[in-house]
């Protein structure tokens, strides 16, 4: 064995063999360096070959980093303490450099490869700029660098600038894969917390799964919820201890409002300059302040303790937080518009019972007298109107009508025409006189009503057979008698509006009428109309209509007023009740 | 995957590597790694047995170059024994016999040891 050692062959056999060993190893360097993606193992591996293939008992490899100073990452032969040590270098090292043909502008970097005994400087290309440097130490015996060796050196450096490149990009996308990774499943989270918070509209319930995913999905140990209601911000949820002894009510923590209100921003309580309010939410455990708002308008804010793992939050997780918050923000909307409109539509549903209730006060069908012709109607502006008009058939062919307007509208208005309706269907058989009737209707409706409630009303008792009629007017605007011989006349006797001085005595008017004469009554929604250009239908508009329209039948003559103020005010939909109430005789 | 191996063997002086399999540029730094304990540990006189190694690749060759001077300044030292042929004319080839004591068995290798105590001893076979 020994002798076989002692005979290598003919110098051309062991310059083969070299060439061979050579060539093996470039081959498996070439593999090794494609086939890894680890920066590190590459420049390991590239290191340790140099030296194994010359003998080298010393060298360092150094990385470009970030900061473009460049760090030691491996060191062989050399003290660890160089590990991690960081300076600067020139692009323009080019090629395998003997130490002593460092430039001199390279003096950290020179003074650092003469003192550890480095007798040759691989620089790392790519493209123009160098990113990594590595030092070899002399060879055993000290023998000098071939030009052949320089050549090895120099393609290697390519091979190896190839490599870490691959490494770099390899590694920078696994940061990208981790980062979508990340991203995604915030997405999820995101997804899954938006869709259970759809699936409620109520307001405990969302501030309780706002709070949970907070905590479960951060590990944050406090949490603490705080929604502007009836625009004060209250506290609404408290999880984790020693936040919830902050007590917003308290004058002091005004300010803190203020402060949190004007936030469009996550707020990290270390990440600014202290002030005396983020003293106080730092000494609460407050680590994070999320604003929540509806479009621009501030909302709530999320105040969150320290992660359990006590690691700052960091942007992406400050991201997430904001939508999650600020998601919930728009559940908790959507629940107080819900209930706004469940609010709504009851008042609606009430609105719409009492409307009904009214319409049924109204008289539907004309009475049939021997020689009256009666029609009326009655469109209120709202689903309850404060209008009222009526015809009670009295004794001996007569026939009463009245037309009451209720000031203000609504559920209350109503009501107060359900008691003149009441009052009087129960007084009309009582009293002989209808200014008595009224008087007493005055009083009656004086002590039950506030003060700033009124009624105008028109009461009208016809006697066909006698061809008369007798008449109290209250305050409403006087219907307008047409004479068969075409003169006019205004029905305004009476006196004050009802329900504004007890003890007024009313005087009633007894007219003659003759065969054809019309009476026709109305409220203001008919005089006070107006007309885009804010001209007022006035009474002038009821007598120029009653001119034209005089001959036709009593029905139509009521359906084409209220189709003359339509048309007049250009608008279907009226500002106010409107009524009216035509009576002919025949 | 790792088809090489070492196994660690600690006397009173010399601690003994037996490595098998293939060190190339893979496994190196397993090597590396037990190189690095020995030396934090204090013990500078090793014995690395080739008999069950085999393949080496220049990194392989790397490996020892990287201690040798720690070694050798603490006054110890690597050497090396029982390779087979063709490990052998890698280490011949690159020259590697002028640096270190290489011989054909272990009891040789721990003779060697008391005497480069004394001195510089080269091969014994040289």
């Amino acid at each position: 064995m020994n002798r076989q050692r002692n005979s290598p062959g003919t110098g051309v056999q062991k310059e083969l063999e070299q060439r061979l060993l050579e060539l093996q190893s470039l081959f498996e360097m070439s593999r090794i360096l494609n086939s890894s993606l680890q920066m590190h193992s590459i420049l390991n591996n590239l290191l340790l070959t140099l030296m194994g293939r010359m003998m080298i008992s010393r060298g360092f490899v150094m990385v470009r980093q970030d900061d473009d100073q460049f760090e030691v990452i491996i060191v062989k032969g050399l003290s660890r303490e160089f590990l991690h040590m960081r300076l600067l270098a020139n692009d323009d090292l080019q090629r395998p450099l003997l130490t002593d043909d460092i430039p001199d502008r390279e003096g950290e970097l020179k003074s650092f490869v003469q003192n550890q005994r480095i007798a040759l400087l691989l620089p790392i290309h790519n493209q123009d700029q160098l990113i990594g440097l590595i030092g070899l130490g002399e060879k055993i015996g000290n023998q000098s660098f071939t030009n052949s060796e320089f050549e090895y050196l120099a393609s290697l450096s390519n091979i190896a600038a190839t490599a870490m490149q691959n490494a770099w990009m390899y590694k920078k996308l696994q940061t990208v894969n981790r980062q979508l990774d990340r991203k995604i499943k915030e997405l999820n989270t995101l997804f899954a917390i938006g869709k259970e918070l759809n699936s409620t509209l109520d307001e405990e319930k969302i501030i309780a799964m706002l709070s949970d995913a907070v905590m479960g999905e951060m590990e944050i140990y406090r949490c603490l919820v705080l929604i502007k209601r009836d625009g004060v911000l209250q506290m609404v949820a408290t999880r984790g201890t020693q936040i919830a002894t902050m007590d917003l009510a308290e004058p002091g923590n005004r300010a803190l409002e203020e402060r949190l209100s004007s936030q469009l921003h996550p707020l990290l309580v270390n990440g600014v300059a202290p002030d005396d309010l983020l003293q106080s939410l730092a000494a609460w455990g407050v680590d994070l302040a999320i604003p929540m708002r509806i479009q621009a308008e501030f909302r709530g804010v999320l105040l969150l303790g320290q992660k359990i793992n006590r690691q700052p939050f960091d942007a992406d997780e400050i991201e997430f937080l904001f939508t999650l918050a600020n998601r919930a923000m728009i559940s908790l909307e959507n629940a107080r518009l819900f209930k706004e409109a469940l609010e709504k539509q009851k008042i609606e549903d009430e609105l719409l019972l009492a409307h009904d209730i009214q319409q049924r006060l109204l008289p539907t069908k004309s009475p049939e007298i021997p020689g009256v012709q009666i029609a009326g109607l009655n469109i209120p502006s709202r689903q309850v109107g404060g209008d009222y008009f009526d015809w009670i058939p009295l004794t001996g062919n007569r026939v009463a009508c009245v037309v009451a307007d209720v000031s203000g509208k609504g559920v209350g208005a109503s009501l107060i025409m359900a008691i003149i309706q009441a009052s009087i269907h129960s007084l009309i058989h009582i009293h002989r006189h209808p200014d008595e009737m009224i008087s007493q209707i005055n009083n009656l409706i004086h002590s039950r009503t506030s003060d700033d409630k009124f009624i105008t009303l028109f009461y009208i008792e016809i006697d066909p057979d006698r061809k008369q009629a007798t008449y109290v007017n209250a305050g409403h605007n006087p219907p307008i008698l047409l004479h068969r011989n075409r003169t006019m006349h205004c029905l305004d006797q009476g006196g004050l509006i009802l329900g504004i001085l007890p003890g007024i005595t009313y005087r009633a008017e007894t007219i003659s009428l003759q065969k054809g004469d019309l009476i026709l009554m109305f409220t203001d929604g008919v005089t006070e109309i107006r007309n885009p250009r804010d001209e007022e239908f006035g009474e002038q508009g009821v007598r120029d209509f009653l001119v034209g329209n005089r001959d036709r039948p009593i029905q139509e003559i009521v359906d084409q007023l209220l189709k003359r103020v339509r048309e007049f005010a250009e608008s279907e939909i009226l500002p106010d009740d409107l009524t009216v109430l035509g009576v002919r005789l025949v | 995957m790792n088809n090489f191996q070492v196994i660690r063997n600690d006397d009173d002086k010399v601690t003994t590597l037996r490595i098998a399999g293939f060190l190339d540029a893979h496994t190196a730094p397993m090597l590396e790694r037990e190189i690095e304990k020995l030396l934090e540990e204090g013990r500078y006189r090793i014995l690395v047995d080739f008999a069950e190694l085999g393949y080496i690749s220049s990194a392989g060759l790397g490996v020892f170059m990287g201690y040798i001077e720690q070694v050798r300044e603490n006054n110890g030292d690597i050497k090396m024994c029982r390779m087979n042929d063709k490990i052998y004319r890698v280490f011949d080839l690159l020259g590697f016999p002028t640096l270190y004591d290489i011989v054909t068995d272990e009891e040789m290798a721990r003779a060697k040891f008391v005497q480069s105590s004394q001195g510089r001893v080269d091969r014994q076979d040289n």
